[in-house]
Formats: C-alpha cells, sequence, structure tokens
C-alpha cells in the first residue's frame, strides 16, 4: 500500500528562510535566461527596496513559503492592495523546486494567495509572472485567469562590449557546446556587428574570447546591430536571423557554421524577477 | 539645439547624470550595475538605466539626448559590456533609447483573475468617471444601465449615475449591453485596447442605445490619453 505524502502547507516569511528561498529561487530560474543567481544575503536584500514593495521587514505575510514536510519547496511574494487606490493583488514571484510536485506546489501557492487576495477585498489578482514558463501558463489555464496579451512594459538592451560579454559568458557558452554534437569539435569563430567584433577559439568543449590574429577563422559572421542583442538574449534563433537577411556567413562550411551558431546561442525563456529589477 | 554642460555625480550604487538650469536639476537619469544573467553559468556585467526624465519646461530641448549620451561614453568607460532599461512601449523615450541602439528584448504580459466581477467593472469605471469629472463634465449626468456580456462568464450589471458607477442585482432592460471575451473587457478596461480597435476588429458588439454607447467609448479611451500624454523627455 502506497504511503500517502504530507500535505504542502503555506505560512508566511520568517527570519532565516532566505537561504531556503534562494535555492528555490536559484533552481527554479536556471532554466531562464535573465534573472541572476542570488545568495542568501542577496535575496534578502533584493526584497528589502523600499520603492518595490512588500518588503520583508515590513510585509513578512506578504512572501508565503510553501513547505511539505519541513523542507521549503516553494515561495510566493503576493503585494497586496492597501488603500493606495489599486483594487488588484499582485503576485509579483512564484517560484517551486524542481520536481514531480512542482505543479501541485504552485497551485497550492497561486490558490493560497487569491485566498489573501480576496480577504483583503481586492477584485482581482494579477500575475507579474514568466508568461514563457510552461508551468505557469497550464497553471494560469487551469485556475481560470485570462492572459492579456503583450503589455506596455518592455526590458530593453544594447551591447556595449561585445568581447566583453562573450568574455563574460564563456563557461555558459562552454557547458552549451560540451553538450552538444559540437563537443569535441574545434574552430576559429569571428563574430562582427559594425565597429564591433570578437573571436572566439572552440577547443574540445572549452569556449574563450582570443585576440584577433592574422590567421583566418573557421568562418566569421556578421550580425546586424538590431539583431546582435536579440541573438545574444536568446529571444530570436540563428535561423530567423539568417532568413531575415540580419546575419552573413563567410568561411568554411555555411551549414556547420549556422549549427554551431545555434547551439552557443539558443532561443530561450527569459524571466525578470520584479525582485530583480530596477 | 545646442550642446549644454552634463555633470556626473557618483553616488554609493548609482551614477547620477544631468543637467542643470540655474541650479536646478532639469533632465536627469541614473545607472549603476545591476543583476543579471545570460545563463546559470552567466552572469555579466550589466548596466541598469532608471529614473529618466526631464522637466516638462525643458523637454524639446535634446536634453535627455545628451544626457544619454553622456551616460552611455561613461558606463563604456567603466567596461560595462552591456546596458538595459525598463520602460513603456508607449512613451516618447521608446524611440530616443532605439536611436541609441537598444532593442526590445521582453515586453512582459500579465495574466489577471477577476475575483470579483462586480466589483472590479464597477471600481474601474468609478475610477475613469472620477479623473473625467475634470476635464469632460459630460459624464458628470450621464446616467446608464449597463450590462457587460463576457462571452464565457456571468453578466455584471452595472448603473452609472452621479459620476459614479455600481452593481446591480439585474438590468430588466439594459441601456446598454457590451458583449466581448472577458479578456478583451478587462483589457479594454485597463486601457491595453482601445474601444475603437476592439470594435473594429470585431472583438466586441453592443446593442442599445448609440449615445451610451459613444459616452463608453470616450470614457474607456481616457486612460489611453493619459498614458500617451505622459512622456518621460
Amino acid at each position: 500500500m502506497s504511503q500517502e505524502r504530507a500535505r504542502v502547507v503555506v505560512r508566511e516569511y520568517r527570519e532565516g528562510d532566505e537561504k531556503a528561498a534562494a535555492e528555490v529561487l536559484n533552481q527554479y530560474a536556471a532554466g531562464f535566461l535573465g534573472a541572476a543567481p542570488v545568495t542568501p544575503e542577496l535575496w534578502r536584500e533584493q526584497h528589502e527596496v523600499e520603492w518595490r514593495p512588500p518588503t520583508l521587514s515590513r510585509r513578512p505575510d506578504c512572501f508565503r513559503l510553501a513547505e511539505r514536510e519541513g523542507v521549503v519547496v516553494g515561495y510566493a511574494v503576493v503585494r497586496l492592495p492597501e488603500g493606495n487606490g489599486s483594487q488588484s493583488a499582485v503576485v509579483q514571484e512564484l517560484c517551486v523546486r524542481e520536481g514531480e510536485d512542482k505543479e501541485e506546489v504552485a497551485g497550492v501557492l497561486l490558490a493560497d494567495a487569491e485566498e489573501m487576495a480576496r480577504s483583503r477585498g481586492a477584485s482581482a489578482v494579477l500575475l507579474q509572472l514568466c508568461h514563457e514558463d510552461g508551468l505557469v501558463r497550464r497553471l494560469t489555464q487551469v485556475r481560470n485567469y485570462d492572459w492579456l496579451g503583450p503589455g506596455t512594459g518592455v526590458f530593453m538592451a544594447t551591447v556595449s562590449d561585445l568581447a566583453g560579454l562573450l568574455d563574460e559568458m564563456r563557461e555558459e557558452l562552454s557547458a552549451r557546446l560540451s553538450a552538444s554534437k559540437f563537443g569535441r569539435w574545434q574552430g576559429v569563430l569571428d563574430i562582427r556587428c559594425g565597429e564591433q567584433s570578437a573571436r572566439l577559439e572552440l577547443v574540445e568543449g572549452r569556449v574563450r574570447v582570443v585576440e584577433a590574429e592574422a590567421a583566418e577563422p573557421s568562418f566569421s559572421v556578421d550580425v546586424s546591430a538590431e539583431a546582435l542583442p536579440l541573438l545574444l538574449f536568446g529571444r530570436i534563433s540563428v535561423g530567423q536571423v539568417f532568413l531575415q537577411d540580419a546575419m552573413t556567413v563567410r568561411g568554411g562550411d555555411r551549414e556547420v557554421a549556422l549549427e554551431v551558431l545555434d547551439v552557443l546561442f539558443p532561443q530561450l525563456p527569459m524571466y525578470l524577477p520584479v525582485s530583480q529589477s530596477w | 539645439m545646442s550642446e549644454v554642460e552634463v555633470k556626473i555625480e557618483k553616488h554609493d550604487r548609482w551614477t547620477r547624470v544631468f543637467v542643470e538650469e540655474e541650479g536646478r536639476d532639469v533632465s536627469h537619469l541614473n545607472y549603476g550595475p545591476v543583476a543579471f544573467a545570460l545563463g546559470p553559468r552567466a552572469p555579466i556585467g550589466m548596466a541598469g538605466i532608471g529614473g529618466v526624465g526631464t522637466n516638462p519646461q525643458y523637454r524639446r530641448r535634446g536634453l535627455a539626448r545628451q544626457v544619454f549620451a553622456r551616460a552611455m561614453q561613461a558606463m563604456a568607460e567603466e567596461g560595462y559590456s552591456c546596458v538595459g532599461l525598463h520602460t513603456g512601449t508607449d512613451i516618447v523615450a521608446h524611440r530616443l533609447y532605439r536611436r541609441f541602439g537598444f532593442v526590445d528584448i521582453f515586453v512582459h504580459e500579465p495574466a489577471v483573475k477577476v475575483l470579483d466581477p462586480e466589483a472590479f467593472f464597477a471600481r474601474g469605471l468609478t475610477g475613469r468617471l472620477s479623473r473625467a469629472a475634470e476635464g469632460a463634465p459630460e459624464f458628470a449626468d450621464w446616467r446608464c444601465d449597463l450590462t457587460l456580456q463576457p462571452v464565457e462568464a456571468q453578466a455584471v450589471h452595472l448603473r452609472i449615475e452621479s459620476g459614479a458607477a455600481e452593481a446591480t442585482p439585474s438590468a430588466a432592460r439594459a441601456d446598454l449591453t457590451v458583449t466581448a471575451l472577458r479578456s478583451i473587457l478587462i483589457r479594454l478596461w485597463w486601457g491595453m485596447l482601445t474601444p475603437q480597435f476592439a470594435e473594429a476588429g470585431g472583438f466586441i458588439r453592443w446593442e442599445g442605445e448609440a449615445e451610451h454607447w459613444r459616452r463608453l467609448k470616450a470614457l474607456l479611451s481616457l486612460g489611453r490619453e493619459v498614458v500617451n500624454e505622459g512622456g518621460e523627455l
């Protein structure tokens, strides 16, 4: 006879929870671009910003931790209407640990948020979560939410130092390369965008930025200024960039070049937690 | 447009870039390091820009452009590999950012659950009516029994009277009945969609007196005018 699992219970934040919360965020956010990994100290700091309520010290009740058998398995941050004219509660974060039960945990946290909202007289619950997260999409479907389509809020970026950015990404690029069929591929790749350029050396699954020398690269790509941030930030696939004529490839086998680029710069979902906005 | 002196002031975490006129800060922005990652092993050195603004009396003189140009130069000198900012696609600043090479990376998409439809729609209309009272007196004496019929949910009956809206149990004969998907009604109420667009695109149907529909459209358009006038620069 199978043993019944303990229920997921939700409680408010207590001093010392930041370690577990940071672990949950880091695990959840690892599947997305955007969110930066945090230490417990940083997690706490990011949730103590006065102009970005609620804060831990003023409203610990708005920080909802889900536990199963005493282990934190997820958390939510809920901003409640506080007589400021707003009639909506806002779920600003909802993160769960990886595991078979993550949909259940997320569902319990969202139900708890709705209950809190109702009890404070809110007429609606607004989710500021990741619309590119399949878990969130399924959850909202089950719990009768309406997606309102793209809003007007937008995150914009520009690349000011291509070589520097690629250097910061080298470990990530190496991990992507070594996990692909190009793990043992060797070559040199030049990326150019207007006046910026960078040379990547790929050897035995390692990627590093090197000085451009006289030797010819295995292939070189020219990317338009519009497409470069979209490509590096995982917003558009290499195939799309190429087909939109925003990239030209020179030298070597073009098919291989496009495949290698696709491995290094895949299109990935993005998550920008409210707690890391500015 | 004349060139002005753009000043830079270092603070604890943020750097303020600004222009002064007669001793007053009239155009400014802040920048500083922010948390961002392009993968679990790729925390990156991003500078985040915030607090962009120009005093209304000093707009259209190119001050924001000069502040922005100076800030971009300073961030490059400090070695940031990329720069990010959060803004709105419906404000004039968006165009300026694009001119400096910024690209729309991520457009936020909200989801909503209406817990109490009567309160939600009534409060939304009352808020607009009170804002409209200042500049558009035609709404002050507007009386209308309005039925909202979301396609997938129960109807909501509202009475608009004396510059406010409140829920009524049912309307035997509504002056105006508006039918649409619930998400369309919510977007209209939150100013994410204009009634003109919703009508032209066939997202919305109405029955009743044309004058009531005209007033409701005017009321629901108010929020968007406020947004469009709210340029930062």
